[in-house]
């Protein structure tokens, strides 16, 4: 059943980059802003596809969790961490410095030993 | 900074404590059983079915719409749900490699409630832990960030 663990690093990651790009060219700037730029992010079917995977996502974990122990299964969680980086980098060229690398190096080796036994 | 601490760090705050309370909500229904006022739409399930089936049926049905009409529960998924819109514009301001690692605040918040609110039992290790996501995060933020 290792799919169904790669099924929800994908799903989790490509649901959030969907979100990004979706939210991406609305400009929030104040309370005014906020109707007018609701409905055009409700118009639009990336949106649409990026919350039913995050809910697919949310539906998925406790399936994973019958056949995986929590602490097997949550460093994959990780992965995504990883993978969200890179995307920000070739999707949405954004610049990677050498803060953002070793920071999120800290914190994948660190989330993902949280849940050694 | 403002934006951050409104867009980025609230939303964190409101998805671990509104995860906190849920767990805390759903220890405390499992104790406590089925509400009182719910028994009543078992006695209407013996109506229409008879047999071990459809008392099980009831009890399951129950169950689940006590969880999911408790004004507790209700409020920490409204919380948990008011969390991810203000992250839905922290995106549209922020990079996307600057902000996400902010989430694994929650492993941090989650795991200390979870000691401190449920009474969990967390080990010496698993601080080590957050100490590294901790010396993470804090590096992270040396990096410069622009807001939209």
């Amino acid at each position: 059943m290792p799919w169904l663990l790669v099924a929800i690093v994908v799903t989790r990651t490509v649901s959030d980059v969907l979100m990004k790009k979706s939210v991406n060219t609305l400009d929030f700037d104040g309370k005014a802003s906020l109707w007018p730029n609701t409905k055009r992010l409700l118009k639009k079917p990336i949106f649409g596809i990026g919350v039913f995977l995050g809910a697919l996502n949310v539906m998925l974990w406790p399936v994973a969790l019958r056949y995986f122990d929590l602490s097997y299964a949550y460093p994959f969680l990780s992965i995504s961490f990883v993978l969200i980086i890179l995307a920000g980098k070739w999707m949405f060229h954004e610049k990677l410095d050498v803060y953002k690398w070793v920071g999120i190096g800290f914190i994948v080796v660190g989330s993902m030993s949280l849940f050694f036994k | 900074m403002r934006a951050l601490l409104t867009f980025v760090l609230m939303p964190i705050l409101c998805n671990s404590f509104g995860e906190l309370l849920l767990k805390h909500r759903l220890n405390a229904l499992q104790v406590g059983g089925v509400p009182e006022y719910l028994n009543g739409l078992r006695q209407v399930f013996f109506v229409f079915f008879d047999g071990p089936l459809s008392s099980y049926m009831a009890y399951t049905l129950s169950v689940m719409l006590g969880i999911l009409f408790d004004p507790i529960v209700m409020l920490s998924v409204g919380t948990i749900f008011f969390g991810t819109v203000l992250w839905l514009i922290a995106m549209s301001k922020f990079e996307l490699s600057y902000i996400y690692p902010f989430l694994s605040l929650n492993y941090v918040i989650i795991l200390v409630g979870s000691q401190l609110l449920l009474g969990e039992s967390v080990s010496l290790l698993r601080y080590g832990s957050v100490l590294l996501i901790v010396i993470g995060l804090v590096i992270i933020s040396r990096s410069p960030y622009f807001e939209k």
